[in-house]
């Protein structure tokens, strides 16, 4: 009678792992930009600053993403040491939002806030992601190691894989002195 | 009185052979349009993404039309001096020219130094003077939500939330109320304005010829629905068509060979 029992309860035990670890697997939750950075920053967030694409840096983040930006400026929060950056960019046909933190030049964490295709969300769990953590760039805006795909979501690695270049780019260029000519285009009334 | 021929139990077998043989040929030579087509369109979807073919879109009025895709009208417009916005299904216009992303709403859009500001009910998008986006913020840059126009004063900006009045500063970003009663100085809102024609006209052409891409008329040509339930059916048939030029094929080569 304890064998069948026991059999029985391992059986339970199959199913359940079979039929809700998968849901519970999907259902990591997105969260938004404002609690990523309040997570990051431990509550404590800090105001926001600007990186403009102009000129050379426009030409490299086109290089980064293989298209046009789409937008001249873009925000970050923190310092060139460790700043948080909330990018959107084209998987298939829908942006995706993904968080990243660059710490001294590296990554420190990258996280999908917000996936809006029918298909790749598979990006968004932590066995992916976790790959580029402790990512850097070497010459040319290329990542120190190749990123395994995911089949089925090549699009969406892609574009994780080259916000995570663009951030750890742009997190270069926080301490390079922006043009003068554009400090007039900063202020806004 | 027999006058059947001894050995036509023998050539049976034979005359069958060459009777698969003919229908084997005859359907080889129809199916080798389809293979040719199914082949090419495979090909396609199989490299699609390296084509850019999701990326590339069919303009052509006569293709929209057999889709039977009709671009919406207008939503709604704003008057920006010698330029308009409009907000058309979920996409954004200024004059003709499409601000990238997706956006749901338009509840105004004003003139600034720099150049415009549209507002959405919870994202302000800046653009310069040349219609390039600056940058779009949202709820993680402190943009209230539930905005529902924007308007300009002597100085400053200025949002309605609700009942309340906000004044937007966009280098701080901070939104403060101010008393309704004491305005500092008078809130020109913004409201909607008819889109001029033409403008109207080339911002429906521009959207149509966003909804279907290359990818997806590929797909369609290889499933048959490109021709509908018709070409599905098609499809169908020559599967079976394959299957049985697989099947008599490999019969012909085994009667062959003993």
């Amino acid at each position: 009678m304890e064998i069948v029992k026991s059999r029985l309860f391992k059986s339970l035990l199959s199913v359940l792992a079979v039929t809700v670890l998968p849901v519970a697997l999907a259902s990591d939750d997105y969260i938004s930009a404002e609690e990523f950075l309040s997570r990051v920053f431990a509550g404590d967030m800090p105001a926001s600053d600007t990186i403009w694409l102009t000129g050379e840096k426009k030409g490299i983040v086109e290089d980064i993403l293989g298209h046009d930006p789409g937008f001249l400026r873009v925000r970050y929060w923190g310092n060139s040491a460790r700043s948080a950056w909330v990018l959107d960019e084209i998987g298939k046909i829908e942006p995706i939002t993904i968080g990243v933190v660059v710490n001294n030049s590296q990554i420190e964490e990258i996280k999908v806030l917000a996936f809006r295709e029918s298909r790749g969300w598979e990006i968004k769990h932590d066995f992916f992601t976790r790959q580029f953590n402790g990512a850097f760039m070497q010459a040319r805006q290329k990542l120190d190691r190749s990123i395994d795909g995911i089949s089925g979501a090549t699009l969406s690695v892609k574009a994780m894989t080259n916000v995570s270049r663009l951030a750890l780019y742009l997190a270069e260029s926080i301490s390079a002195p922006q043009l003068s000519t554009l400090n007039s285009r900063a202020k806004f009334k | 009185m027999n006058d059947k021929n001894p050995n036509s139990e023998v050539r049976k077998p034979a005359f069958r052979l060459r009777s698969l043989l003919s229908l084997h040929r005859r359907m080889g030579i129809i199916s080798a349009l389809f293979v040719m087509l199914l082949s090419v369109s495979g090909l396609a979807i199989h490299h699609s993404p390296r084509l850019g073919l999701d990326g590339r879109f069919i303009t052509s009025s006569a293709m929209l039309s057999w889709y039977g895709i009709k671009a919406p009208d207008i939503t709604l417009g704003f008057d920006l001096g010698s330029h308009q916005a409009a907000l058309i299904a979920d996409a954004i216009y200024l004059d003709s020219k499409r601000l990238p992303g997706i956006f749901n709403s338009l509840t105004g859009a004003i003139e600034a130094e720099f150049g415009f500001v549209l507002a959405t009910s919870d994202q302000l998008i800046l653009l310069t003077e040349e219609g390039e986006v600056i940058e779009v913020l949202g709820s993680v840059s402190g943009v209230p939500k539930g905005m529902g126009a924007i308007g300009r004063g002597a100085a400053n900006i200025y949002l309605k939330v609700g009942d309340d009045n906000l004044v937007a500063d966009l280098n701080e970003l901070s939104w403060t109320p101010v008393s309704i009663s004491l305005p500092p100085d008078p809130i020109q809102w913004s409201v909607p304005v008819e889109t001029a024609t033409d403008i109207a006209t080339e911002i429906k052409a521009d959207y149509a010829g966003s909804l279907l891409s290359w990818d997806r008329l590929i797909l369609d040509i290889h499933s048959g629905r490109f021709l509908g339930g018709l070409g599905v059916l098609l499809v169908d048939i020559m599967a079976l068509l394959f299957m049985f030029m697989a099947i008599s094929g490999v019969w012909i080569w085994s009667r062959r060979r003993s």
